[in-house]
């Protein structure tokens, strides 16, 4: 797959200011690497917000049918959102807080455990 | 294996208001909630207000003020244990309820249980809608208010009902645009390759990068259900849900169930039953079992009352 999508990292979608929840408390960053690239997200945010704040929707790739999945529920019951995180597969990002030195990568199919077990 | 005399699953308004009454007459109590943060639909609905405060001792205001308060006033009691970031994943015999969280499993043997798990949305498959970009409305809420970041800049809204309209002023307010809404789940469309970038409602295609379903909310009754308590579909509950009476006593016995996982209602609705459910579990006294269900009485909508009623009746035998 192209990584066309990684290359321009986009912080804008982060709400720094909001009406009704104010200022956002700043937070300490932690670095991630998705696919390879190296990025940065607030400590202890779901892997998804971390994604979706530089810019990246794109979860995983259906097995049979190659179509892109990504946050759908947005709340650990659907499992769109899934990825493979520091080699587990199926990890469900949208409930899983991304810790400093965590690789992310996205999940083709059904994903390739270390030991080849698919 | 802990052991207590009452468990609450949930920690939004309903299930507060049921662990405060319980912990208040003195039962041990164990809060369950698997968010970071006590409060529930109040931290990503936060157009909400608080008016009736079903019988719960805190200042009517917006929903976020409310979620602070009611988490100081857990805080205050010595027999009530707040596990945040843990769920709940199983209701078994003698109502033992399995429990973990990123680190570790145990059970809890509580001598009765009071579900306040809240709702899910209810999402209508249509052509592209599983589409990166396409997602639910709390999938929204919850991006936006509690992890602060935007799902997307360009929205369409799929709905036409409150949830709709509670959406939009979300989006507003965070100064992204909705270019257009549709009622109908039969007429709409998503396209783009690897992501949504189209949406065709009817003859008209939009440009746009996000597209929310926000079509209602349905019970989520999931642990009532796998611990076997009857159900039905009521449509004026939202869907399907647990017999039950005016308390929250299910079928089985030590199971009640109380808040939008017993029947979407509004704010006062679910706090005035997570009371009366948190109070009959705990065993009160017969007179504040009385206020609390006349409190309830008086805030339920008539929709609502007849509802449960019918539940319950056809409920024997069922
Ligand atoms: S988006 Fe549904 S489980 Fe993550």
């Amino acid at each position: 797959m192209s990584d066309s999508r990684h290359s321009e990292p986009d912080q804008s979608r982060r709400i720094h200011e909001h009406p009704l929840l104010g200022e956002l408390e700043t937070a300490d960053m932690v670095n991630i690497t998705v696919d390879g690239q190296q990025l940065q997200a607030r400590s202890g945010e779901p892997i998804a917000a971390a994604l979706m704040a530089n810019g990246i929707d794109i979860c995983r790739a259906m097995p049979e049918s190659g179509e892109s999945r990504g946050v759908f529920c947005g709340v650990g019951r659907c499992s769109d959102c899934l990825m493979t995180v520091d080699a587990v597969l199926n990890v469900r990002t949208c409930v899983t807080p991304v810790y400093d030195g965590m690789r992310i990568e996205t999940q083709h199919g059904l994903g390739t455990w270390l030991d080849g077990q698919p | 294996m802990r052991q207590v005399d009452v468990a609450v699953v949930g920690g939004g308004p309903a299930g507060i208001a049921a662990a405060i009454a319980s912990a208040e007459i003195g039962a041990s109590t164990i809060l369950i909630d698997e968010h970071a943060n006590i409060g529930g639909q109040l931290r990503w609905r936060i157009g909400l207000t608080l008016k009736d405060t079903g019988g719960l001792d805190v200042e009517p205001g917006p929903g976020l003020v409310v979620a602070d308060a009611l988490a100081g006033r857990l805080s205050q009691f010595d027999n009530l244990t707040i596990l945040t970031g843990t769920v709940a994943w199983g209701l078994f015999d003698d109502n033992v309820i399995g429990i973990s969280n990123d680190s570790e499993a145990d059970e809890i043997k509580p001598d009765s249980v009071i579900l306040a798990t809240g709702s899910t949305d209810i999402a209508l498959p249509f052509p592209g809608w599983t589409l990166p970009g396409v997602m639910t409305a709390r999938a929204a809420q919850t991006f936006m208010h509690v992890h602060r970041v935007l799902p997307g800049r360009t929205w369409v809204i799929l709905g036409d009902g409150e949830e709709a309209d509670e959406l939009q002023g979300d989006l507003e307010r965070a100064g992204v645009d909705v270019i257009a809404r549709s009622a109908n789940p039969d007429d709409i469309r998503a396209s783009g390759t690897n992501r949504l970038t189209h949406v065709e409602i009817g003859a008209d295609v939009y440009e746009a990068d996000a597209l929310a379903i926000a079509l209602g909310r349905q019970p989520d009754a999931e642990l009532a259900l796998h611990a076997q308590a009857k159900s039905a579909f009521v449509s004026d509950l939202g869907g399907f849900t647990v017999h039950r009476d005016e308390s929250g006593r299910t079928s089985e016995p030590g199971v009640f169930i109380a808040g939008d996982a017993a029947g979407i209602g509004s704010l006062g609705e679910v706090i005035a039953e997570g009371r009366l459910a948190g109070l009959s579990a705990a065993g009160a006294s017969a007179t504040s079992l009385d206020a609390a269900r006349k409190t309830l009485e008086e805030i339920s909508s008539d929709r609502r009352k007849n509802a449960i009623a019918n539940l319950w009746t056809i409920g024997t035998g069922v």
